[in-house]
C-alpha cells in the first residue's frame, strides 16, 4: 500500500516535470497540426457564414492544380540542387579548416559568416549581386566583355540563382557540425593508418566518412527541412516569379493563405507537405541508420 | 594465451642469470620465426633532437637497437620518450640528427615507408570496423590479395586468441581484448619492427601482468624488434632486454635491467628504479670517514665520500638487534605487506626505509642496527648526481654472503675499511648480486 502510494507520487512527480515541455509542444506544434488537418476538410466561410464541410474536395482540387505541381516540381529541383551541394561544400570546408593552416580561426569565421546574417539581409545583399544593370555579377561579366544575364528575371535562370544563394547560406552552417564531428575523431586513427601507408583519399573514404555518418544524417534531415521551409528570401528576391518559376511549396502556402485568403486550401497544401516530410524522414532514418556508426 | 603454452615457462623471473645472459646477446637468441620473410634490421639514432619553439623535448640522443631486441624507453612523463618513439615512427619530424633503419636513412621518409608497425596507448582501433576489418586494415591499404588477407588474418587471430571475436566491434570488447586487436594489427603487417607506446597503461593491474607476459612471449616467438615506451619500471625491468632511461630529453642510462638496478648511473636512475625507491641521504664528515648526516658514530665510507650522496636499496638493508655491529637506527613505523614489510627508520637526522621479509618484530621506537653488503652501497656526486667510484665500508661480514676478506664483525665497519679500486667494485657488483629485489 505504502509502496504503491510512493510509486504514484513518483509518477506524478515525473509527469509534472514533463508538463512544461508537453504544454509548449502541444500548444505550438500538435494543436496547430490537428487544426490544420481539420481546416483542410472545410471551405472558408465568406461574409460571416460558417465554414462548410466538404470532405476531401480540397485534396481533389489540389491534384488538379497545375500551379501546385509546378511549385512541387520547383521544390524538388531546389532540394536536389541545394542539399547535396551544400553538404559536399560543408564537408570540404570543414576538412580544410580542420587541417593545420595559417589563420585558421579567421577562415572558420569567414565560412560561418553567411549563417550569422539574417536571411532578409543576406537576400538583400544578393539582390545587389543579381541586379540586371548595376549588379556585381553582370559588372564582372561586362568587364570580361560578356553580355549580362537577367539572373532573377529569366524564368530559366531564376531558380538556379535562388539555389546558389541558398547553398552559400547553408554550407557554412553545416560546416560547423562537420567541424565538431571531425574534431571528435582521435588523431591516432590517422596516425595508425599513416603507418600502414594508407593514402589520404583511402583514409577519408574508409574511416573519416563512415565516422561522420551520424553528422551527415543529421545535416541531411536539416537540409531537407530547410529546403521546404523557404519563404523569406523568395519574398525579397523574386516573390515566386517570374510566372511561378521560383515559387516553392511554403511560399505557395503563404500566397494562398495571405494573398488569396484561401485559408483552407493553404491548410490542405500544408498537410501534404507534412506527410511528404514525414515519409522522407522515416525513410532516411530507417535506411541510413543501418549504415551509421554511432560512437 | 592458449596459442603458446610452451613459451610460458621459458621466462620465469626476469632477473635470473640465464636470462641476463640472453638479454646481452639478443641476436643469438633462438627465435621461432613466423613464415614469411622478415628482414632483420638494426635501428640507429644519431644525435636526434626535437624542438618546438624554445622547448626542447628530445636533446641529441643516440642509441642502437639490434634486430630481435626488446628495448624499453623508460622515464617520467615529459622526459621525451614518446616523442623519441614518434620520431622513429615518422609521426614527428626530427629537428636534428639522423634515424637509420637497416641500411636506409629514414629521417625524412613518411611513416608508411619505414617498414614498422605501432601499438598506441589508446589502441587507435577504428570504431566502425569489425575486429577482422581492423586487423586487416593495413593489408587492404597495401593491396594484399583477399585470399592472402584471410589466411594471414586466421593465423594472427589464433596467435592472439581472438578467433571468436572477429565479427565484433571494438566497443563490444574488453580492454584486454582491444589491446590484442591492436597487437594483431601490428603483427599481421609482418614488419620486423614494432613500436609500442605505453600499450598497457589503460589496463587494470592484473591484466597488465598477464599482457606483459603475452607481449614478451609473442616478441620472442616472432623474433620482433620492439621499442617499448613506458613510465612503469616494473614493465621495464620485467620485459626489456635493455632499458634506456631518459630524463629531460636526454639518456641517463642505457643498459640491461640488472645494470640499471645494480649500478644506477646517477642519483635519478637510482631513485627511479626500485619500489620503494633507493634511500638517498647526504653524507657528513666525521673523524673516521663519511657518516650519514646526524649520525656521527658509524662511518659508512671513506673520507672522500663526505658531502656527497649515499644510496642503499631498502631490500639491501638488514635489520639487526641493537647489540650487533652496524649503523644505529630507531624504528619509526612499519607497514606489513604480506611477503615483506616496509620499515621506516630514523638514522641521525635522516630517514631510511628498509624492506625486511615477513612481519617485522620491532615495535615503534625500538633501537636497532643496520647492515648492508658493501656492494649494496652507492655513492653519487652532490653537484650533478653522477655515480662515484667509491666503495662503502663493510658494516658486517655475515657468513655466506661475504665475498671479500673474511673477518669477524668488529665494533664498526670502519675498522676494516679499505677503499677498493673501481674494477674490484664493478666486478663485485655482478658477482655479489644475490638479492635482486625487483621481482619480489
Amino acid at each position: 500500500m505504502l509502496i504503491r502510494h510512493a510509486d504514484r507520487r513518483m509518477q506524478i512527480y515525473g509527469a509534472l516535470l514533463l508538463l512544461p515541455a508537453a504544454v509548449l509542444l502541444g500548444t505550438f506544434a500538435y494543436l496547430p497540426t490537428v487544426a490544420t488537418l481539420i481546416n483542410s476538410f472545410f471551405l472558408p466561410g465568406f461574409r460571416g457564414a460558417p465554414p462548410e464541410f466538404v470532405g476531401l474536395e480540397n485534396y481533389a482540387m489540389l491534384v488538379e492544380d497545375a500551379t501546385f505541381w509546378k511549385v512541387a516540381r520547383n521544390n524538388l529541383i531546389y532540394a536536389l540542387g541545394t542539399i547535396p551541394t551544400s553538404i559536399a561544400l560543408a564537408l570540404g570546408m570543414a576538412l580544410f579548416v580542420n587541417a593545420r593552416l595559417p589563420g585558421r580561426g579567421f577562415v572558420r569565421m569567414a565560412y560561418f559568416t553567411p549563417t550569422i546574417l539574417p536571411m532578409i539581409a543576406a537576400a538583400n545583399i544578393w539582390m545587389f549581386f543579381y541586379a540586371p544593370q548595376i549588379g556585381l555579377f553582370n559588372k564582372l561579366l561586362g568587364a570580361l566583355g560578356l553580355s549580362g544575364v537577367n539572373w532573377l528575371g529569366d524564368p530559366s535562370m531564376a531558380l538556379t540563382s535562388v539555389i546558389v544563394m541558398t547553398v552559400w547560406k547553408e554550407a557554412g552552417f553545416f560546416m560547423i557540425f562537420y567541424l565538431a564531428a571531425l574534431q571528435s575523431i582521435p588523431p591516432e586513427l590517422e596516425e595508425a593508418s599513416d603507418l600502414e601507408g594508407t593514402s589520404r583519399w583511402s583514409f577519408f573514404w574508409r574511416v573519416t566518412f563512415p565516422l561522420l555518418m551520424p553528422t551527415t544524417l543529421f545535416v541531411l534531415i536539416n537540409a531537407l527541412i530547410n529546403a521546404v521551409r523557404v519563404v523569406d528570401h523568395l519574398f525579397i528576391l523574386t516573390k515566386g516569379g517570374p510566372n511561378n518559376a521560383t515559387n516553392l511549396l511554403l511560399y505557395y502556402v503563404y500566397e494562398n493563405a495571405f494573398s488569396f485568403f484561401d485559408r483552407t486550401y493553404a491548410a490542405t497544401i500544408t498537410v501534404v507537405i507534412l506527410l511528404v516530410l514525414a515519409v522522407v524522414a522515416t525513410l532516411k532514418f530507417t535506411v541510413l541508420d543501418h549504415r551509421t556508426h554511432y560512437q | 594465451m592458449t596459442a603458446m603454452p610452451r613459451l610460458h615457462g621459458q621466462r620465469g623471473r626476469s632477473m635470473n642469470p640465464d636470462n641476463n645472459h640472453q638479454a646481452q646477446n639478443p641476436p643469438s637468441q633462438p627465435t621461432i620465426s613466423q613464415p614469411g620473410s622478415r628482414e632483420r634490421q638494426r635501428i640507429r639514432l644519431e644525435a636526434v633532437s626535437k624542438r618546438w619553439g624554445d622547448t626542447t623535448a628530445v636533446d641529441g640522443i643516440g642509441f642502437d637497437v639490434a634486430p630481435g631486441e626488446f628495448v624499453i624507453l623508460l622515464g617520467p612523463s615529459g622526459c621525451g620518450k614518446s616523442t623519441t618513439l614518434r620520431m622513429i615512427a615518422g609521426l614527428e619530424q626530427a629537428s636534428a640528427g639522423r634515424i637509420h633503419i637497416g641500411e636506409r636513412d629514414v629521417t625524412h621518409l613518411p611513416p608508411g615507408d619505414r617498414g614498422l608497425s605501432m601499438v598506441f596507448q589508446s589502441y587507435a582501433l577504428f570504431p566502425h570496423l569489425s575486429v577482422a576489418d581492423n586487423i586487416v586494415f593495413g593489408l587492404r591499404s597495401r593491396k594484399v590479395p583477399k585470399a592472402e588477407r584471410q589466411e594471414r588474418l586466421a593465423r594472427v587471430a589464433e596467435l592472439v586468441d581472438l578467433g571468436a571475436y572477429l565479427e565484433r566491434k571494438p566497443a563490444q570488447l574488453s580492454g584486454g581484448q582491444r589491446q590484442r586487436v591492436a597487437l594483431a594489427r601490428s603483427i599481421i603487417s609482418e614488419h620486423p619492427i614494432c613500436l609500442m607506446d605505453e600499450p598497457l597503461s589503460n589496463l587494470d593491474a592484473r591484466l597488465r601482468g598477464e599482457m606483459r607476459r603475452e607481449i614478451k612471449a609473442l616478441q620472442r616467438r616472432l623474433g620482433m624488434t620492439v621499442i617499448y615506451v613506458t613510465h612503469d619500471q616494473v614493465e621495464a625491468m620485467s620485459m626489456g632486454d635493455r632499458v634506456i632511461l631518459m630524463q629531460d630529453g636526454r639518456i641517463v642510462q642505457d643498459g640491461t635491467p640488472d645494470e640499471l638496478y645494480d649500478r644506477p648511473a646517477t642519483a635519478f636512475a637510482a631513485g627511479f628504479i626500485g619500489s620503494p625507491a633507493m634511500n638517498l641521504v647526504p653524507l657528513a664528515a666525521a673523524a673516521d670517514g663519511a657518516v650519514i648526516a646526524g649520525e656521527p658514530h658509524c662511518s659508512v665510507a671513506a673520507h672522500e665520500a663526505k658531502g656527497h650522496w649515499f644510496g642503499v636499496r631498502p631490500e639491501d638493508i638488514r635489520l639487526l638487534p641493537a647489540d650487533a655491529p652496524g649503523v644505529p637506527a630507531t624504528v619509526i613505523d612499519a607497514e606489513y605487506l604480506g611477503a615483506d614489510s616496509i620499515v621506516r627508520l630514523q638514522v641521525g637526522s635522516q630517514q631510511l626505509r628498509a624492506r625486511p621479509e615477513g612481519k617485522p618484530e620491532m615495535a615503534t621506537g625500538t633501537a636497532c642496527r643496520l647492515q648492508w653488503r658493501r656492494e649494496a652501497a652507492h655513492f653519487f656526486a652532490a653537484d650533478d648526481g653522477r655515480r662515484l667510484a667509491i666503495a662503502g665500508h663493510d658494516l658486517s661480514a655475515p657468513p655466506g654472503r661475504h665475498r671479500f676478506e673474511p673477518h669477524s664483525p668488529g665494533l664498526t665497519g670502519a675498522a676494516v675499511s679499505t677503499v677498493q679500486d673501481n674494477e674490484a667494485q664493478a666486478s663485485s657488483n655482478h658477482a655479489g648480486n644475490d638479492s635482486p629485489g625487483v621481482n619480489r
